[in-house]
């Protein structure tokens, strides 16, 4: 599964949305952060779920161009590996922004002068969220991808993006207590629960593709 | 002897096209033909082969084992070149190669560099700059640099120049010489197989015609000239597979050429028949006839 890990790595670290990414985590998302119009959660949420869309709608645009349907499965690799190398990477790519995130809350920490302790270098509350939020959006739009493809997938994705972005927002504004440590387990339990079933759901379409 | 390759009962079925009982083989060190029309299943075929799609019936043994579920141990035994592009294009070679590598445990980076040089290619170079011919070159260079023993070509020869083609049949005859290694090759330029081909593997309209070697086909099939009005004589003998029709007369495929050696009259002519001959008769010339024997 490495050598499909790298293969999508190899497209991605080529494209300008791994610079727009890193742009976004490192310069804009610390500004939202002091911004209030439109609710900051429902923003910053969005351009989260949207930066992470960018890039696998990326990597499966180059896929569709490049026909890599027709010829990865020819490789030394089973259908099964290959939708959970596309999981595996997505959830990186996530994890990925998140531990971004946090490096530049540090930075900012420092350059304020202010302590550094575990609590504070990441909102958990939010994590929690965009964690659901993730998991619900790459759960439903995986398989859908591999039962429609990319080109049928597009708009919707981008529709859905919005949409997970007002969810995760109204989660926060409906006062539900992220932070507290039981939710919050809760949360990444109900997450990888949703994304496992999504996974076994890709890999019985995609083994049964023409 | 063993075999590399077994086809047995394929069947894969699409809303317009039937994959119908496919079943072919291959020993070890020869190249096999597959030959057809577009459309008469080649890559459909391929495909299964090669594991991109699940038939709906049939078994597919390589190497003795059965494809379903040795899928993985049998594609590192296997080198493949499908499709028009099968390459992210903007990349350079150097970089589509270091992918490619990581799926083999047996990638030799010095047999690649030996391949790309030998080929003349520039590993720099971003693959969407390189010419058809050089990127089925650069196909090939990767196929063989993983130490494969099988190599299922499909249509690599399809859009090249004639010289660029006759420089590839060279490649695939040293490629098999050392009686190791076996070649499935699919086209629909029969010309490209004249010289090289073992055997022949002929696939027309999701059905096997015949799978058998290269010269028994030579000596056995031929064709059958004539005036128009020898046409039903000829097509009595009950011997001829496809006929096309002129004019001032006709041409008929025959398998039984010794037949009408000893049994039709001087005035027809009995020619031996090409690869090309045999498709496009069987392919065009079988439409209007009852009185063939297929």
């Amino acid at each position: 599964m490495t050598s499909l890990l790298y293969k999508d790595w190899s497209i991605i670290k080529k494209t300008r949305a791994l610079y727009f990414s890193v742009l976004y985590f490192s310069l804009i998302m610390p500004s939202f952060q002091n911004m209030d119009f439109f609710g900051k959660s429902f923003l910053a949420n969005f351009y989260y779920i949207f930066i992470i869309y960018l890039l696998f709608s990326y990597l499966t645009a180059y896929d569709y161009k490049y026909n890599s349907d027709n010829f990865i499965p020819a490789f030394p690799v089973t259908k099964k590996q290959i939708v959970a190398a596309r999981y595996v990477f997505v959830a990186l790519t996530f994890a990925a922004c998140l531990v971004l995130q946090s490096v530049v809350r540090i930075v900012i920490l420092v350059l304020k002068g202010q302590d550094i302790n575990i609590m504070n270098i990441m909102d958990y509350g939010q994590a929690a969220i965009l964690i659901l939020v993730f998991s619900l959006y790459f759960g439903i739009v995986l398989p859908l991808y591999y039962k429609l493809g990319y080109q049928k997938l597009r708009l919707l994705m981008i529709g859905a993006a919005v949409i997970s972005g007002t969810v995760s927002s109204v989660l926060s504004e409906v006062g539900l207590d992220m932070n507290r440590p039981l939710v919050m387990l809760f949360a990444v339990i109900i997450s990888a629960v949703i994304y496992y079933f999504s996974f076994t759901i890709s890999v019985n379409i995609y083994k049964n593709g023409n | 002897m063993n075999k590399v390759l077994e086809v047995i009962g394929l069947e894969k079925h699409y809303d317009n096209f039937t994959l119908d009982k496919v079943s072919f083989s291959i020993e070890p060190g020869y190249i096999m033909g597959y030959i057809g029309p577009n459309g008469a299943g080649k890559t459909t075929t391929i495909n299964a082969i090669l594991d991109i799609i699940k038939p709906d019936k049939g078994k597919i043994m390589l190497f003795g084992k059965e494809l379903n579920g040795n899928a993985c141990e049998i594609k590192q035994r296997i080198g493949f070149i499908i499709g028009e592009n099968a390459f992210y294009e903007f990349m350079n070679a150097k970089e589509m190669a270091g992918i490619i590598s990581r799926f083999y445990k047996r990638w030799d980076w010095g047999l690649f560099n030996k391949y790309m040089r030998e080929f003349e290619l520039d590993p720099g170079k971003k693959i969407e700059s390189y010419s058809r011919g050089m990127k089925v070159k650069f196909a090939l260079a990767c196929a063989l640099s993983h130490h494969a023993e099988l190599f299922i070509l499909d249509e690599p020869t399809s859009g090249l120049d004639p010289v660029f083609r006759s420089e590839l049949m060279e490649i695939f005859q040293q490629i098999i010489s050392d009686g190791e290694k076996t070649i499935l090759f699919s086209t629909h330029i029969t010309s490209d197989l004249d010289n090289i081909a073992d055997y022949i593997t002929f696939i027309y309209q999701g059905r096997i015609v015949f799978s058998r070697d290269k010269d028994s086909i030579m000596t056995e099939f031929a064709l059958v000239k004539g005036r128009k009005d020898q046409r039903d004589m000829v097509l009595g003998s009950g011997k001829i597979k496809g006929m096309l029709e002129s004019d001032v007369g006709f041409s008929a495929l025959t398998d039984d050429r010794n037949w009408f050696f000893r049994n039709a009259p001087g005035s027809l002519v009995i020619e031996r028949a090409t690869l090309e001959d045999i498709m496009v008769h069987f392919v065009r010339g079988n439409k209007k006839y009852d009185k063939l024997a297929i």
